[in-house]
């Protein structure tokens, strides 16, 4: 207990606040990742103590990720891949003038994601990373592909053009060099193209510059946002989607837990999952239902409690965050392993304990910010939107000091707009490059384990894992048919 | 002809394109492990769908496309123009003129008409980001 109080003190919570500061600040703006600013961080606290080091990354992760939604939400830019869900109704509400309402909801539901990851983790992180260790190549592309069959919630109109922009969107996750076989393609002599198509810039193109040619070829309004002064948001308004909050944590803490899945993945998950939930929304999905902010900033905080279970208990990073900080306990002398939790209980509780009050933190920040955030969108469209546009092609470069990646932005920027004019999904084709280099490369190396596809589609069947997945497979085309019919009935 | 028509006609064409590439990749590795096979399966997919949505056009009425693009073309494309004279300009003249330069003209463009406050608001505005991402941040700019 003396050691405990001797570690955890004043000083030990200001360096937490002052890594949540940090995290609020990198995850908003977009182009800067949660990933670098750990990493940044690691060269910068290598002479610290562990404790000390430890509490500012934990700070920049927990509130990083929530603080994605910050832009997601005024300008429609996500500040990170794991807030592209919260986009998709978030940026709807802040244009009807609700921007203050969703950014308490992403800030609430952020808390209770963090928190719902961080009791599994502290209960029962040990049996869970053996069952996710023994998650093969096949059940990592059936898990893609359950994914995959979520296009169904991610386009309102026409599903033929949703998976038509699913599809696209594997391809484009193709391009550049193979990573099995070490083949380019599709890069047809570039060397740029070599290195792949990058996933922020394509963000950033396909949500923030798409928005901005919208807005400047319409010109309808004097402001991209309204603002409703009257708004008032009330605990009971915001609480009441707890529902699809836990079921939304429970798959991000799933998700966060499997090594190489990952945030954006989680809260597109999510998402599907509580357009499924929700029979009757008041807001349609995709036009400012608060469900879909709630489910995916749930998710995507809740995979913080996942990721940290197969880091601590066996070594193996859940997403890049972890195995930047899986680097910093190196650093430190401490080995995460079987072990590590019997071995150095004192760390164990620590880390658990910055998380929790981490995510307090980014209550207190919401608190204190988004009053002042939510004002954003009173500024005039004529100037706000050129800072947006350099803001998009700074958070564009400054992921790789590169101008090439400016062009992707501007040129996915295009294609964006054009996909929007023409019906087609813009978050069907995120949702196929996220997920299309699990598959390609998942489906290639469970095929050549299992020699042929007689041997693989025998031994899926008889793996439970893989049986539980093809009926989460089975059962979510089920629903999207049922629900599509139904609309369509209506 | 109807624009629908022709785009998914454009897709069916790309899908087909892409089988092309994707059998040409085919030929590297054993089976199993080609890198032209998981392309392979993706984009005969993309051509079914394609098909389907290109007969689908026959038998019902489609989608009315919002093509009304003529309104705003010359500012959407002024737009464009000007990010990519902005991208191959900054590494000639400085990230922090290359912004004022760049936000006046978006400012213009997106109905500013007083061109003293627009002259100010880009200014600061560069003088801003310059600030927080270079100086602050310590971020990489163009």
């Amino acid at each position: 207990m003396d050691y405990f109080l001797s570690v955890f003190n004043l000083r030990f919570i200001l360096i937490l606040f002052s890594g949540s500061l940090i995290g609020l600040i990198i995850g908003a703006l977009p182009g800067l990742s949660v990933t670098m600013a750990t990493a940044l961080l690691l060269s910068v606290t290598y002479s610290w103590p562990f404790y000390d080091a430890i509490a500012l990354m934990i700070g920049v992760y927990v509130v990083g990720v929530y603080s994605g939604a910050i832009s997601s939400i005024l300008v429609n830019i996500p500040g990170t891949p794991a807030s592209v869900a919260t986009s998709f109704d978030g940026f709807p509400m802040s244009c009807k003038g609700n921007s203050k309402k969703a950014l308490w909801i992403a800030t609430v539901y952020s808390f209770i994601g963090t928190v719902f990851g961080l009791i599994v983790l502290s209960l029962i992180a040990k049996p869970l990373s053996k069952i996710a260790l023994s998650f093969s190549p096949i059940d990592y592309f059936l898990l893609a592909f359950f994914g995959l069959t979520t296009v169904g919630s991610l386009t309102s109109k026409n599903i033929l053009k949703g998976h038509i922009s699913a599809f696209i969107g594997v391809m484009i996750s193709m391009v550049g060099i193979d990573s099995i076989m070490g083949v380019p393609r599709f890069t047809f002599g570039s060397l740029n193209l070599q290195l792949g198509i990058p996933i922020v810039p394509v963000l950033i193109g396909l949500f923030g510059f798409s928005e901005v040619l919208e807005q400047i070829s319409s010109q309808t309004s004097s402001q991209i946002s309204l603002l409703n002064n009257n708004e008032r948001v009330s605990i009971k308004e915001i609480l009441k989607y707890w529902k699809i909050s836990l079921i939304s944590s429970a798959i991000g803490t799933i998700i966060g837990i499997l090594p190489g899945a990952g945030a954006p993945v989680a809260s597109l998950l999510a998402y599907d999952s509580a357009k499924k939930y929700t029979k009757k929304p008041k807001i349609p999905f995709g036009q400012g239902a608060p469900e879909g902010i709630a489910a995916s900033e749930s998710a995507n905080n809740a995979c913080i409690g996942g990721a940290l279970v197969p880091m601590l208990t066996l070594g193996i990073p859940g997403d890049a965050v972890t195995a930047v900080m899986l680097s910093a306990f190196y650093v430190h002398g401490l080995r995460p392993g079987p072990l590590f939790i019997k071995e150095n209980p004192q760390a164990f509780e620590l880390i658990v304990l910055s998380t929790l009050i981490g995510s307090f933190f980014i209550i207190i920040l919401g608190f204190l910010f988004i009053p002042v955030l939510s004002k954003v969108v009173l500024v005039p469209k004529k100037i706000m939107l050129p800072l947006i546009a350099i803001l998009c092609i700074v958070g564009a470069y400054s992921v790789n000091s590169s101008l090439y990646e400016v062009s992707i932005m501007t040129v996915f920027g295009v294609i964006g707009f054009f996909m929007r004019k023409t019906g087609f999904s813009t978050a069907a084709m995120v949702l196929g490059i996220v997920l299309g280099e699990m598959m390609d490369s998942n489906f290639r190396r469970a095929l050549s384990l299992s020699g042929s596809v007689r041997e693989l589609i025998t031994g899926t069947f008889f793996k439970p894992i893989s049986i539980v997945i093809i009926v989460f497979i089975v059962l979510s085309v089920f629903l999207s048919i049922k629900n599509k019919t139904n609309a369509a009935k209506k | 002809m109807n624009f629908e028509l022709i785009l998914s006609m454009f897709f069916l064409i790309f899908s087909s394109f892409l089988i092309f590439l994707s059998a040409e990749l085919l030929k590297y590795g054993p089976a199993g492990l080609s890198p032209g096979l998981f392309p392979m399966i993706v984009s005969t997919l993309l051509l079914i769908l394609s098909l389907f949505w290109f007969f689908s056009l026959f038998k019902k009425k489609g989608d009315q496309i919002n093509n009304n693009f003529s309104k705003g073309l010359w500012k959407l494309l002024v737009t464009i123009i000007l990010t990519f004279a902005f991208i191959f300009l900054v590494p000639y003249i400085h990230f922090f003129y290359a912004t004022i330069l760049y936000v006046f003209i978006l400012s213009m463009l997106s109905g500013q008409k007083n061109k003293l406050l627009n002259l100010i608001i880009s200014f600061l505005s560069s003088a801003v980001i310059f600030f927080i991402f270079g100086k602050i941040l310590n971020v990489a700019l163009p």
